[in-house]
């Protein structure tokens, strides 16, 4: 049988990761120094660095067992692989944020949206029965209702700073995001005990360094 | 040229040669199964109207379907499921008929998948179906017909997960939650999210909740039921879970332990699932590759209250297994070419006839002149000719045999 295959999200959560899985005590040699290879070994696991969308990907098809991704990329895709444990780093939030002292809500005009999360932010305004215009936006999302494209926006904010420096404020908080384990359904039935020890493993060092 | 005119939707593809050889092959073997354990086979169409799928208790999402219009402008879908088409067959067409009834059908099944996902949205799929039976005994013949449908395809190393939909369902009545918080908690079961299912449930108390909690993560081998059983007794879920462990004692009785593990914590998408659910994985392969169980109201809705049981099987998976096996070797040439110049096209065509009824493959030349049909042979592996020159003055030759 193949090793357990790991997909982690390139950046940020991939070092914290690293950190994690030195803390369980693996072997991270070869993930500190991958040079050009995309599939590392560690401790007998093979470890795999993609970028967030496609941990999922991955992990959903089955070509990676399980996946570390942050909750903000999860609810984008609409997931359905199994989401077992919450890493507690990586911690941010969804909110949406506009022009500082404007009453986002007052009136009755056409409010429009710029997000790189567009089906976060849909689904945030059908649970407020409000019915805006959403603009995808690849970049710096702040940069729309700057320049007058977007009365707001939703956006990934972890301290705010951006958001203060351009004359933008919280309106409302959306959900709390954090690093996540996430497990493809079958990979994780036909191979429980190998899985389960793993995750406990990590459960045990995230708790232990949180 | 028109862009769209060379390609095919995304979702869809073409199936060739040996693909297409091998997904006859396994549709042939699932035939064999299920004619062995008597059902009958039926076709429904392609298109039905959407009203069929879109009912409180399918899980059917508008977004999930393909949509277009019958003659009269009415709305109609591509089928995204086969065991609606059946139960309706089975409580309208065939009322008549004494229960049980049963029916399969081999039909592709047709949904709207996220773009560029890689997943297939035309998902060829067998349906097995036992109407108007209750009890024991069909679900033991249901489960030992998906084993048998799995093997007869040598499919290698499978497990079949066994739960109850009447689990979730009493639990999550003991608690009165509302809609919206029911939704996030079949979500979190199925996702197996075990902290947003924590905090969904912070403030409920007592053993139902407590019940709730733990039902996701009681999945693997036999050792589940002994845990199931301190958790769910004097719960809601005491009854339905009562249901499973004696399904699973005949199970283990007749052996098939083996393939089979417990998770209580499956929840079906569909409503309708009344009694146990299962699901079925095969190694090498993150799908899930079988899915049924019971859903004794679904009759009801169509006129004709009666107890049903069923499972689908999505065989794409076991045809590439055949596949890389190996076991499905590329048609061979044509074993004889047969070719006359023009003026004796009917001689031709009598020896083509009479070659065929001798059990060889034969391919009429088309071509004009003899050393077009050589080159043609050769480039198609054909071996011999023949070569029709007058009335009882054919003779096959080699194709490389001196001119």
């Amino acid at each position: 049988m193949r090793p357990i295959r790991i997909a982690l999200t390139k950046g940020r959560l991939e070092k914290r990761c690293v950190e994690l899985f030195e803390a369980i005590g693996f072997d991270c040699g070869q993930l500190l120094s991958k040079g050009r290879r995309l599939i590392l070994p560690m401790n007998g696991h093979e470890v795999v660095l993609a970028k967030a969308a496609d941990v999922i990907t991955y992990v959903e098809n089955g070509a990676c067992d399980m996946g570390v991704v942050g909750k903000d990329t999860i609810v984008e895709a609409d997931s359905g692989a199994y989401e077992m444990l919450d890493l507690g780093f990586g911690k941010c939030r969804f909110a949406l944020a506009g022009p500082k002292d404007v009453d986002f809500f007052a009136g009755y005009h056409e409010r429009v949206v710029a997000t790189k999360y567009p089906r976060v932010a849909r689904r945030f305004f059908e649970q407020k029965g409000m019915d805006v215009r959403i603009i995808k936006i690849e970049g710096s999302v702040e940069l729309a209702p700057l320049l007058g494209l977007a009365h707001g926006i939703v956006d990934i904010v972890e301290t705010g700073a951006t958001l203060r420096e351009n004359g933008l404020e919280i309106i409302e908080e959306i959900l709390p995001i954090s690093a996540r384990v996430i497990v493809n359904k079958a990979c994780m039935k036909l191979r429980q005990a190998e899985l389960e020890q793993l995750l406990s493993l990590m459960q045990l060092a995230s708790r232990v360094a949180g | 040229m028109n862009r769209y005119a060379k390609i095919t939707p995304e979702g869809m593809k073409d199936a060739l040669f040996t693909e297409c050889a091998a997904l006859h092959e396994v549709r042939r073997r699932l035939s064999e199964v299920f004619d062995a354990y008597g059902y009958l086979q039926v076709l429904t169409p392609h298109m039905e109207f959407q009203e069929l799928f879109l009912r409180e208790s399918a899980a059917w999402l508008s977004e999930l379907l393909y949509h277009a219009s019958d003659s009269a402008g009415h709305p109609v879908v591509l089928r995204p499921d086969n065991t609606l088409p059946i139960a309706r067959v089975a409580a309208t067409r065939l009322r008549e008929m004494a229960l049980p009834l049963r029916l399969y059908t081999h039909q592709h099944v047709f949904r709207r998948s996220r773009s560029y996902s890689g997943r297939s949205d035309e998902i060829p799929q067998s349906d097995v179906e036992l109407l108007g039976a209750s009890g024991l005994r069909a679900d033991l013949e249901i489960l030992l017909c998906a084993v048998d449908a799995l093997h007869s395809c040598e499919c290698p190393r499978f497990r079949l997960e066994l739960g109850h939909a009447g689990l979730f369902r009493a639990l999550a009545d003991a608690l009165n939650v509302d809609a919206e918080t029911r939704a996030a908690l079949v979500h979190c079961i199925e996702t197996k999210n075990y902290p947003a299912l924590e905090e969904l449930l912070s403030e409920a108390v007592g053993d139902d909740a407590e019940a709730l909690r733990q039902l996701p993560r009681l999945f693997g081998s036999e050792a589940v039921l002994q845990k199931g059983e301190a958790l769910l007794r004097g719960t809601a879920a005491a009854a339905p879970f009562g249901e499973l462990q004696s399904l699973y004692a005949v199970l283990r009785e007749a052996g098939l332990q083996r393939v089979i593990d417990i998770d209580l914590g499956l929840v079906h998408g569909q409503e309708y699932y009344t009694g146990f659910v299962f699901r079925g994985y095969m190694e090498g392969s993150g799908v899930t590759l079988l899915s049924g169980g019971r859903y004794d109201g679904l009759l009801g809705e169509f006129g004709r209250p009666a107890a049903a049981v069923g499972f689908a099987v999505a065989y794409e998976p076991l045809a590439q297994l055949l596949l890389e096996a190996g076991r499905l070797a590329p048609q061979p040439a044509p074993d004889l070419l047969v070719f006359a110049p023009a003026g004796l096209e009917a001689l031709a065509l009598r020896h083509v006839i009479q070659r065929r009824g001798e059990g060889l493959r034969c391919e009429l030349a088309l071509c004009e002149t003899m050393e077009d049909a050589r080159q043609y042979a050769r480039t198609k592996g054909i071996a011999r000719i023949a070569f029709c020159a007058g009335a009882d003055m054919t003779e096959d030759i080699p194709v490389d045999a001196g001119e």
